[in-house]
């Protein structure tokens, strides 16, 4: 192995192992673990609204023909997480993608889970011709290019 | 104030010194990256803290979340985008001058990661593997590189040799 000189490793050892940040980055830090978990709740309880009224309603007539499949978004080992701070410009860019969807009558809800987990954070219930057209579909997902993993299921009434 | 916050802030404040002295060494000294660094390993760790399993000390689970984020962000091209450039710290000029955190900064990145931990922070091979995911030979390997190249932007009559 490798050796450093003593005057390298004395001044290694007298490097500060601790450092105090500045006083503000308390206060962003919080907003940003507490606050996200607000955010999800609100999110988490628009999606269990939206998941009532699809159970509530028989489908919309501009519903595409077909069949309905799940997408079940995860992050997986290699997904690239948003920086701080962007966080909602990535849903909005999700929110895009679904709304191109909806436009087509291929979507009937999105929306993420609650609490937030490892294995699944949100979902896609979508219209598609068959099981090929559905990964299809979901290999257009923004989810992809950021490297998540997508489950598609058929969801059988 | 609630418990949940409250508890919150006595974790930060026991770990985070700590934290922003790590970020800052494997950012190169670049303060708002560091504090970034901060902040996401925060937001990481209160996320997945099903994650720590007890057999490592919270504080050395929170430096591989830390190491961990980093890394991704690194590989990330939105970090290109978004943040300045950060010029790579130059060597020093002379044996007199020599200033360590700078040669340190200016390691590369995964060997870096692997000094830092092992010859400031005193993890051991088998913490940092655990740490980066990787095998304990390559926390070796990469620790004798990064120590060579030290040494070498250090004393620069061993760089001419």
């Amino acid at each position: 192995m490798s050796e450093l000189p003593d005057n390298i490793k004395r001044a290694l050892s007298e490097l500060p192992r601790e450092r105090e940040p500045d006083p503000a980055l308390e206060e962003r830090v919080v907003r940003a673990v507490l606050g996200r978990r607000r955010r999800w709740l609100w999110v988490g309880a628009a999606t269990a609204a939206a998941l009532l009224l699809l159970m509530a309603h028989p489908w919309s007539p501009a519903r595409a023909a077909g069949e309905t499949y799940v997408l079940l978004l995860s992050p997986g080992p290699g997904y690239l997480a948003p920086p701080p701070g962007q966080l909602e410009e990535r849903r909005a860019e999700y929110g895009r993608w679904a709304d191109s969807l909806a436009r087509a009558g291929k979507l009937d809800v999105e929306g993420h889970l609650e609490p937030p987990g490892d294995v699944v954070d949100g979902l896609f219930i979508i219209r598609a011709a068959s099981d090929s057209d559905a990964a299809r579909i979901a290999a257009t997902c923004p989810h992809i290019k950021y490297r998540g993993h997508i489950e598609v299921r058929r969801f059988v009434e | 104030m609630t418990g949940g916050e409250d508890a919150f802030r006595t974790l930060y404040r026991a770990h985070t010194p700590a934290l922003y002295a790590l970020a800052l060494r494997l950012s190169g000294s670049d303060q708002h990256e560091a504090e970034d660094l901060v902040q996401e390993t925060w937001v990481r760790a209160t996320r997945k803290m099903s994650g720590f399993r007890g057999e490592s000390a919270l504080r050395t689970w929170l430096c591989g979340v830390l190491v961990n984020v980093r890394r991704e962000r690194a590989r990330s091209a939105w970090r290109m985008v978004d943040a300045p450039d950060i010029e790579p710290a130059a060597p020093p000029r002379d044996d007199a001058a020599f200033d360590l955190e700078r040669a340190i900064a200016a390691l590369p990145d995964g060997a870096r990661d692997i000094f830092v931990l092992h010859d400031v922070y005193g993890y051991v091979h088998r913490e940092i593997a655990e740490m980066l995911g990787v095998v304990e030979g390559t926390s070796k390997s990469q620790l004798a590189r990064a120590r060579t190249l030290l040494r070498k932007a250090l004393s620069p009559d061993e760089a001419r040799s």
